[in-house]
């Protein structure tokens, strides 16, 4: 039985998911009309994808001991730019343009990857500083909201089996990020680099490589979403999403990842973003007053860190 | 014995270890050609008068943000605790009521002093959760800037306006051609400075930033240490708060969104380093002016408002590169020279 306890305390995509369904139980037993419904469910994994998506790229350079702060800037730097190659050259291919767009999210992928793998720069201040660079750019292409023509939302707002497409795109890379980081060589040696980079590079593995690689993949899911994001929404915006880079953080965080590097899992943080965003869900529908929202979800991020840290320590101890 | 380092060498040497020296120096080369290109529109009292009142808030979080940094933490709440200072602050100065109780208009000094005690608080739970419990300092302070600006946001919605205007007058008053919180700016930045440099107990920050278990080991209490040194970040943040708050004339839940991240910005710039251990405040107040003065000539100079996150971006980025390769160069050839030296002296005892 404590064994038990203790695998499922230290599975934390297991104990999230424990967690989820509970609230999601008690959700249902207090508000059977209007939490657990299929809008609701269509609704929450729409609203899950770009987080979700975001938290794949996000949690490698975690688990690596790094992270990148201009997800959110790139991710509108790609959907403005595909709007507005479109708007200048209506007569170019649609999906010319968006290849066009990501491929300028993984270029900034990369230039964060040079720097901070190759040049030795910290990520923080990296990122931080193409975070405004990108921003910068996706705002002065679209200070107003471009829309976007009706072949360029058929990426991201049709319907397919009663969900949004971005749903199907989520559950996709989720798994494919998944597998790659727990099953495969490349990607495990990310947990060497976060654990201890001086001894991976002893023993023999290329870091400097691998984490140009994380930051590449962080940009070109950015580059992703930003494109599912305008055609969903219908419209490139050059703010949308600001921000969303520290609820990604909290969302692999919350997952089981760990600033220090060398911890977290793709389904770890996935569960994190779904926790996240059903405390979120659960104030709308328990139309708890928009001004202490932000309020509650500080206190729950600041318990949910502290039992992190608490339960690692007695883990640790009784060991 | 190796040579002394000539004059020549000696000025390159301040000039590259004294990020603070070269900053200003930069600083200057900025403003004098400023000056020379756009004449009074650039260099007058007035232009100088409001440069130095834009970058007040900036430069009192910065004092703070140094601290924190060179001690190898970092506060992304300060934003949000410059707005609950002046928040409460404001409510106290009209009076209102909170979860029920009723406040009444409180005297000038005992409202800014609640400002000030309400965001140090919100410090010493940062401190708190860093120190004792050990979360990371990214980690718990993003998730303590959620509740102190849910707090501030609460209490002080979108807006406080029409403060008294026997608080106004704190900031709004002129003395010599500047505004008083030019003055409170200085006075904050000189003592933050004198006492990283000079008092005991704040040059603990450089060893605990430096390497924190061998400063445990050689006797420094450093979780004390570090929750002080966030009590005095949410004690900065909260007197920011108070001065904005009177400059402006009112209070809101939610004043200058996104500052932490540029305060960050100018500290890197003014010299610190993520790693702790490194930085000094006058470098710091550097890099905030130089911030500022790159802005303001922007401005000048006609430049899309737009372009200013890029430039800003782009100029960090050059900092921190060019500090990387400039040291790296410099210790190769520090080194050179000290092996140089060895081996004319060991050829001269074989001789």
């Amino acid at each position: 039985m404590r064994e038990m306890v203790r695998a499922t305390l230290t599975n934390r995509a297991l104990s999230l998911l424990i967690l989820v369904v509970l609230i999601s139980a008690l959700m249902t037993a207090l508000f059977p009309k209007y939490f657990f419904n299929y809008y609701n469910l269509r609704q929450l994994l729409f609203y899950l994808a770009t987080p979700a998506i975001l938290s794949v790229g996000m949690v490698l350079l975690i688990v690596a001991g790094v992270f990148d702060l201009s997800i959110g800037g790139n991710l509108a730097m790609s959907g403005t730019i595909a709007a507005a190659i479109l708007i200048a050259l209506p007569s170019f291919p649609v999906a010319g343009a968006m290849l066009i767009a990501v491929a300028a999210s993984t270029l900034a992928g990369l230039l964060n990857g040079l720097l901070v793998a190759y040049v030795g720069v910290n990520a923080l201040i990296t990122t931080l500083a193409m975070m405004g660079i990108l921003r910068g750019v996706a705002i002065m292409l679209a200070k107003n909201p471009i829309q976007v023509s009706a072949s360029f939302a058929s990426v991201g707002a049709p319907f397919v089996l009663g969900f949004q497409i971005p749903t199907y795109y989520m559950f996709v890379i989720v798994l494919i990020g998944a597998f790659l980081l727990s099953r495969t060589m490349y990607f495990r040696q990310l947990y060497y680099i976060g654990a201890n980079r001086r001894a991976a590079e002893l023993s023999g593995i290329d870091a400097k490589k691998v984490l140009l690689t994380a930051f590449l993949i962080s940009g070109f899911l950015a580059g992703f979403v930003g494109i599912v994001q305008a055609a969903s929404s219908n419209a490139a915006i050059g703010i949308i999403h600001e921000g969303i880079e520290l609820k990604v953080i909290t969302a692999v965080i919350i997952g089981g990842g760990s600033l220090a590097g060398g911890r977290g899992t793709v389904l770890g943080a996935f569960m994190g973003a779904l926790f996240m965003l059903l405390v979120d869900t659960i104030m709308t529908i328990a139309s708890v007053n928009n001004m202490y929202q932000p309020f509650i979800v500080g206190v729950i991020l600041v318990l949910a860190v502290t039992l992190d840290v608490v339960i690692q320590k007695n883990l640790g101890a009784s060991r | 014995m190796s040579a002394p380092l000539s004059t020549k060498d000696w000025a390159i040497a301040q000039l590259i270890t004294n990020g603070a020296l070269s900053l200003f120096l930069i600083n200057v080369a900025i403003a004098a050609l400023m000056s020379l290109v756009f004449g009074p529109v650039f260099f007058s009292l007035g232009n100088l008068s409001g440069i130095l009142l834009n970058l007040a808030s900036e430069a009192i979080l910065a004092v703070g943000m140094m601290y924190l940094i060179v001690s190898g933490v970092i506060d992304l709440s300060i934003g949000a605790n410059l707005a609950l200072g002046g928040a409460i602050t404001g409510i106290c100065l009209q009076g209102s009521t909170l979860f029920g109780l009723v406040i009444n208009p409180q005297p000038v000094a005992v409202a800014i002093l609640w400002g000030l005690f309400a965001s140090s608080l919100g410090g010493l739970l940062n401190g708190l959760l860093v120190s004792r419990v050990g979360v990371n300092a990214l980690i718990a302070t993003l998730a303590m800037s959620k509740i102190i600006g849910g707090a501030a946001l609460y209490i002080g919605g979108s807006e406080i306006a029409n403060l008294p205007e026997e608080f106004c007058v704190l900031s709004q008053t002129r003395l010599l051609g500047f505004f008083m919180p030019v003055y409170y700016t200085l006075v904050v930045v000189l003592l933050g400075a004198i006492l990283l440099s000079r008092s005991r107990f704040f040059r603990r920050f450089y060893f605990i930033g430096g390497n924190t278990r061998a400063a445990a080991l050689s006797g420094i209490k450093v979780p004390p240490t570090l929750t002080a040194m966030f009590v005095i970040m949410g004690f900065l943040a909260g007197l920011a708060g108070v001065i904005f708050a009177a400059r402006m004339g009112n209070a809101s839940g939610n004043t200058l969104p996104n500052i932490e991240l540029n305060v960050i910005t100018a500290v890197i710039i003014g010299g610190g380093s993520l790693l702790g251990g490194k930085g000094t405040v006058a470098g710091a107040f550097m890099g905030v002016v130089f911030i500022n003065l790159i802005k303001t000539s922007m401005v000048i100079a006609g430049i899309d408002i737009y372009w200013q996150p890029i430039v800003i971006g782009a100029i960090l980025i050059a900092a921190v590169v060019f500090d990387i390769v400039i040291q790296e160069r410099y210790a190769v050839s520090m080194n050179l020279r000290r092996l140089k030296g060895r081996r004319t002296r060991i050829v001269g005892q074989a001789t």
